[in-house]
């Protein structure tokens, strides 16, 4: 047990907070070992630079980093903050790779209006920025800007939320692309000093 | 019959007249006996385009040979649903179709259907679905693919929680099943069994 304190205080307790965050949401819980052998696995992977479970050489990781990056930035989202985060960090088990788009405070207000634009747009798939949006596009809207302020105040934006390209969602346009085919991804924006900045991250 | 008209801006907030005219952009609704009957959509003072609210597309001919660039929204209720069709023309010719279906109890819309206008078919694709709980908290919102079956399911109240519909019943960890949620696995149809 002591041995486990002492490689807890050398890895260091913030960087295990994730996965404390995932035993709090309470859909798994971590035995010591286990968590002892993410920490291994953690160290692996900060070692090597990329999430060795899921990418066969740091160059193959390198190439999707490139084309997630080049996908973000056609849905006009900013791309110089990007991190590796969750389970791909911690066990070659994860069932997906998770992508964080980092924002500070200062964007949020910006991004927030991209969004709340390429919404708009949602609604008006064939008919031009002038004509009226009809009353129940104007409620269900309405609606979804709420959900959307609901997450950016519980510190993330998920990324049905990005808007669309070539009519497309964000994870339909990944799937499109042929981006990191054989594994699942998630990606979310999460703003800085919030509830789910939380570590252990790998940025791009 | 009395006559009410709210302006509001382009979210749909109510606003003053002094604001509206200020703002440069704005909508007015203008109600008949309470209702709702139409919205027009104003910029500068300049009328763009008016929104019309009906109960049958019987009026739709009439109204397209005085506004040829009108919408309308045609409300049809269908046993514990209502469903709002939004047809929007210009010059004439329908440009768009999508169809809201609103659960009457929860008062939520459950499912929104866009049309190709020229083929009058669903684009599967654009079709989003919505599972709310009985206190009306969205759990999930399903995306659907081009042939109509689903893609991805959302969990909007919940952070890096989406799954794939493909790994429904593959995926040990995953525990949803569409046992319960089977109007929720294609994009049609528009009303639950």
């Amino acid at each position: 047990m002591r041995q486990r304190i002492d490689r807890i205080a050398r890895v260091g307790v913030r960087e295990n907070a994730h996965a404390a965050r995932v035993r709090q949401r309470g859909d798994k819980t971590i035995v010591a070992s286990a968590l002892e052998s993410q920490m291994d696995y953690w160290i692996t992977v900060k070692n090597e630079k990329y999430p060795i479970g899921k990418f066969a050489s740091l160059e193959d990781c390198n190439d999707f980093k490139d084309e997630i990056t080049s996908l973000i930035k056609d849905f006009g989202l900013p791309t110089n903050d990007i991190r590796f985060q969750g389970s791909s960090l911690r066990t070659a088990l994860a069932n997906d790779v998770d992508i964080a788009i980092f924002i500070t405070e200062d964007q949020v207000g910006n991004i927030r209006k991209r969004i709340i634009d390429e919404l708009q747009k949602e609604y008006l798939v064939n008919s031009s920025i002038n004509s009226p949006l009809i009353q129940k596009q104007i409620e269900d809207f309405e609606k979804t800007v709420k959900k959307i302020d609901e997450q950016i105040a519980n510190g993330f934006i998920k990324n049905r939320q990005f808007g669309k390209r070539n009519n497309l969602t964000f994870m339909q346009n990944k799937y499109e692309r042929g981006i990191l085919p054989n594994h699942d991804l998630d990606i979310s924006i999460i703003i800085k000093k919030q509830g789910f900045d939380t570590p252990p991250y790998l940025k791009f | 019959m009395s006559i009410k008209n709210i302006y509001t801006n382009s979210l749909g907030n109510e606003i003053s007249t002094k604001q509206a005219i200020q703002l440069g952009k704005y909508l007015l609704k203008v109600y008949e006996n309470d209702i709702l009957v139409r919205i027009e959509s104003y910029s500068k003072d300049v009328l763009l385009g008016t929104s019309y609210n009906l109960s049958s597309k019987n009026e739709v001919s009439s109204i397209l040979s005085l506004d040829s660039n009108a919408s309308f929204q045609i409300k049809t209720q269908q046993g514990n649903y209502v469903s709002y069709e939004c047809l929007t023309y210009q010059n004439n010719h329908l440009i768009d179709k999508q169809i809201f279906l609103e659960h009457i109890t929860l008062k939520e819309i459950i499912c929104r259907h866009f049309y190709n206008a020229e083929t009058d078919t669903i684009i599967h694709s654009n079709t989003i679905k919505r599972y709310y709980d009985q206190n009306g908290i969205e759990i999930y919102s399903f995306d659907y693919n081009e042939d109509g079956t689903c893609f991805f399911i959302n969990k909007p109240q919940e952070y890096q929680t989406d799954f794939y519909a493909k790994n429904i019943g593959v995926d040990p960890d995953l525990d949803f099943t569409w046992l319960g949620f089977e109007y929720y696995q294609f994009s049609e149809p528009l009303i639950p069994a």
